[in-house]
């Protein structure tokens, strides 16, 4: 188990925007964050990532309690936005000089941790471009790699594959793969509830701050039919909220995505 | 080593965008260019003058004019002075041989007002001041002069005084022995008559000799009145410069001829026989009495006359005491005008204390360094500020394991980099163009341009960070320079205003700096520690430090939130 919460609340003054989550992260997994716009995900993405202390509860990371040791938890977890979260005046690979300085890796590290990520990722060729000579997609293949320069066991996706075309986000899902099977757990949210279902191991769904469900897509399916599109399981949990499935976690494993008809990832 | 990391970063992504490029470094040195340009062609000898000069006698000096235009009548002037193509009017007119100068200065325009009249006040002063000096030089010579005429004219009158004292005292003397020999006279005459009485009654013989005696004596009375009147023409011949002496002394010689005739008739009288003798005698006797009686009347005219020089003398005696004693209040009075007039003397001049080149453009180079440096730091900083905020790469930032106070720092350092080249870029400017030395040789002139920069880009940060709207943050920037420029001393003087605004008008950076710069630039002053309020700038960088850092931290919660 790579990252445990237990009981976390999240409160802005007299606002509660998290209450009782209590869900847990599996070392190695794509897990998909799913929930309606202020449900609280960004909010919880936040504590994820170190951005925002919890009000209450415990954040268990490798073992550890990491309730005000935010910098143990930023240290080992990536933030890839939407957007490009990327200095467009510098190359890719003085973004990722700059960034890994700042996680006080040393310069040699970088190059070699660079050097397989951009191979990972299809950028080597793009090194030393400036990052707003760079196509979209690429720019959100540099940003990805941006994010995973300082090695980290987590890393959080938000919406990866927002605005990109179809053959894009099929790209990028690929080398969300990749990276996964690289060793790096991976959380990630998006709206394109297909997507989720087609790729992350187990899917968590948020609603009005508190964690409604988590299982498998498989178990998902097993429970409302294989008919029904992904997005209308979600609406069916979230409007009429039943008792949450939590399902014991199984064993650490990737999970290969499901192979499309034509054979693509 | 997150400082240093940061700061590279910040040097790359400024150096890399042209229009950052363009507006921290080429517009600032662009402005200082263009004011430098502006502040070298100005010069109050650009000023147009009108002069309506109703006194062809007089010339005012108005060489250091460029334009000067002359007008035949006040109203053609003042018609161009509200139409701006004259700023100022000088009328010269002379009314009953006083001759006065009417300026009309464009007191509209504040700058020509004051200089206007300083020049004039310094010009008319210069004038006047010459004029008393000069007037003041031969009043004093002429006081001298007459000084020294009255101190003569009063030894002489002393001694004038002295001789008149000593004539009345010599006319007394003559007086007195005049009286004495009118009584001498007097009783010879008796005796005379007496005689005659007896030489008529008395018997030949025996009256005869009586007769004989009688003459003896009267010889003898006239050998002492000859003697007293040898004496008296003695003193009188002693004294042989006055004029009435003379008359005197004629007087006197004429007595003294009576009086040996008088003697020589009683010789005849005494030698004669007694009965032709006695018929003799007694008409020399008539003779002698009549020559007597003359005599006496002689006497009593010079006696008379002697009374009346004595009376003469002590009334000019008088006269001149009385002179003496006008001539001593004269001569008090001058010399308490002297006096007054030396203590009371008034010399207007008006003098530089401090020796330093009147160039435009070096008196205003500090005041253009200090309102740049502040310009540039505050609204730069905010500028580069904002962009970092506002960047999407910043929550990027944030979410690393870096400190807050690194990214802080870096920040800092960036925009005293960007701030240094510009300071240096002025300097340089100032160096190769007005001649103006780089003062490196003071640690405490760096120290003060490092603080005050310092300063100005904390506030500049702050406001970046704090204001979550660009465009509102960057007014307010604008805003914080110009009260800082306003609430200086460049609208007024630091030591016209009150106590209260001059206290906080002498903590402003900008006051601070621009003193220090004109005390070693312009001045050529070495700087001491107090001197250049090093203190306070070092007050203001530690809380202007922790103001930014908690601004950073409240514009980090505001992402995050």
């Amino acid at each position: 188990m790579l990252l445990e919460f237990k009981n976390v609340k999240k409160k802005y003054g007299k606002n509660v925007i998290l209450s009782d989550i209590n869900f847990n992260i599996l070392s190695g997994e794509i897990f998909g964050l799913i929930g309606e716009s202020g449900g609280g995900k960004s909010t919880l993405l936040k504590i994820i990532i170190g951005m925002s202390e919890s009000s209450q509860g415990t954040i268990m990371f490798e073992g550890k309690n990491t309730r005000r040791k935010i910098g143990y938890l930023r240290n080992n977890t990536g933030f890839a936005t939407q957007g490009n979260t990327l200095f467009m005046e510098m190359s890719i690979f003085e973004n990722s000089l700059y960034f890994g300085r700042l996680y006080k890796k040393k310069k040699a590290e970088i190059k070699e941790r660079f050097d397989m990520l951009a191979k990972l990722l299809g950028l080597s060729y793009y090194k030393n471009t400036l990052i707003r000579n760079l196509s979209g997609g690429t720019q959100k293949r540099a940003n990805l790699l941006v994010s995973l320069i300082h090695s980290p066991k987590l890393l959080i996706l938000d919406e990866p594959t927002a605005g990109l075309d179809p053959l894009l986000r099929k790209n990028i899902w690929a080398y969300i793969h990749e990276i996964n099977k690289a060793g790096t757990t991976i959380i990630v949210t998006s709206h394109l509830l297909d997507e989720i279902e087609a790729n992350c191991s187990r899917i968590g769904i948020l609603d009005k701050g508190k964690i409604v469900a988590i299982a498998s897509p498989k178990n998902y399916r097993k429970k409302y039919g294989t008919k029904k599109a992904f997005s209308e399981i979600f609406k069916s949990i979230v409007i009429k909220p039943e008792k949450p499935i939590v399902k014991k976690p199984e064993k650490s494993k990737l999970t290969k995505p499901e192979k499309s008809k034509d054979g693509s990832a | 080593m997150a400082v240093l990391n940061v700061f590279k970063k910040n040097l790359k992504t400024v150096s890399r965008n042209w229009n950052y490029f363009v507006v921290l470094i080429v517009c600032p040195i662009a402005l200082i260019l263009i004011a430098g340009t502006l502040l070298s062609s100005s010069s109050a000898s650009n000023l147009r003058v009108g002069v309506i000069n109703e006194d062809p006698e007089y010339n005012f000096d108005f060489s250091e004019f460029k334009k000067i235009k002359n007008y035949h009548s006040l109203s053609s002037c003042i018609n161009d002075l509200v139409e701006e193509t004259t700023n100022i009017c000088f009328h010269i007119q002379k009314d009953n041989g006083v001759r006065q100068i009417d300026i009309m200065i464009d007191n509209s325009k504040e700058s020509i007002e004051v200089y206007m009249k300083k020049y004039i006040l310094e010009k008319v002063s210069e004038e006047q001041a010459v004029f008393i000096e000069e007037t003041a030089k031969d009043l004093d010579a002429k006081m001298t002069l007459f000084s020294t005429s009255i101190d003569t004219a009063k030894k002489e009158l002393d001694q004038v005084y002295v001789e008149l004292e000593e004539q009345e005292e010599m006319l007394s003397l003559y007086h007195t022995n005049v009286t004495n020999t009118i009584r001498t006279v007097e009783d010879i005459e008796a005796q005379l008559n007496y005689l005659k009485y007896q030489y008529d009654t008395a018997a030949q013989s025996s009256e005869a000799i009586l007769l004989k005696q009688e003459i003896e004596s009267i010889k003898s009375r006239n050998e002492e009145i000859l003697d007293r009147v040898a004496v008296i023409s003695s003193i009188i011949n002693n004294d042989t410069d006055s004029t009435y002496d003379n008359q005197l002394n004629y007087q006197i010689d004429q007595i003294n001829n009576e009086f040996v005739d008088i003697n020589n008739d009683l010789e005849t009288i005494s030698g004669l026989s007694v009965q032709g003798a006695a018929n003799k005698a007694e008409v020399e006797l008539d003779n002698l009495i009549n020559q007597m009686m003359s005599m006496k009347a002689a006497l009593y005219k010079l006696e008379s006359d002697l009374v009346t020089s004595i009376s003469r003398t002590r009334a000019a005696k008088s006269r001149v005491k009385t002179f003496l004693t006008q001539l001593d209040e004269a001569r008090s009075e001058m010399d308490e005008m002297s006096d007054k007039f030396g203590k009371g003397r008034v010399y207007v001049n008006f003098k530089n204390p401090f020796t330093f080149s009147t160039d435009p453009v070096l008196y205003t180079y500090p005041m253009l360094i200090a309102m740049i440096i502040a310009f540039t730091s505050i609204v730069l900083s905010n500028t580069f500020i904002l962009r970092q905020v506002h960047r999407s790469s910043h929550l990027r930032e944030i979410i690393s394991p870096a400190k807050d106070i690194s990214f802080l720092v870096a920040d800092y350092v960036t925009n005293i980099f960007l701030a240094s080249v510009q300071i240096v870029a002025l300097f340089l400017i100032g160096l190769y163009w007005i001649k103006v030395p780089f003062p490196v040789s003071s640690l405490l002139v760096l120290l003060s341009i490092f603080l005050v920069t310092s300063i100005f880009i904390f506030i500049g940060m702050t406001l970046g960070y704090l204001i979550k709207t660009q465009s509102l943050s960057m007014l307010l920037s604008i805003f914080a320079t110009l009260l800082i420029i306003v609430f200086s001393d460049i609208l007024a003087p630091t030591f016209m205003t009150g106590p209260i605004i001059g206290f906080f008008v002498r903590l402003n950076p900008l006051v601070i700096i621009q003193n220090i710069l004109f005390n070693t630039i312009v001045l050529g002053r070495q700087l001491n520690f107090f001197m250049a309020s090093i203190d306070k700038l070092v007050v203001f960088f530690i809380f202007g430090f922790i103001i930014t850092y908690i601004a950073k931290k409240v514009s980090k919660e505001n992402v995050v939130n």
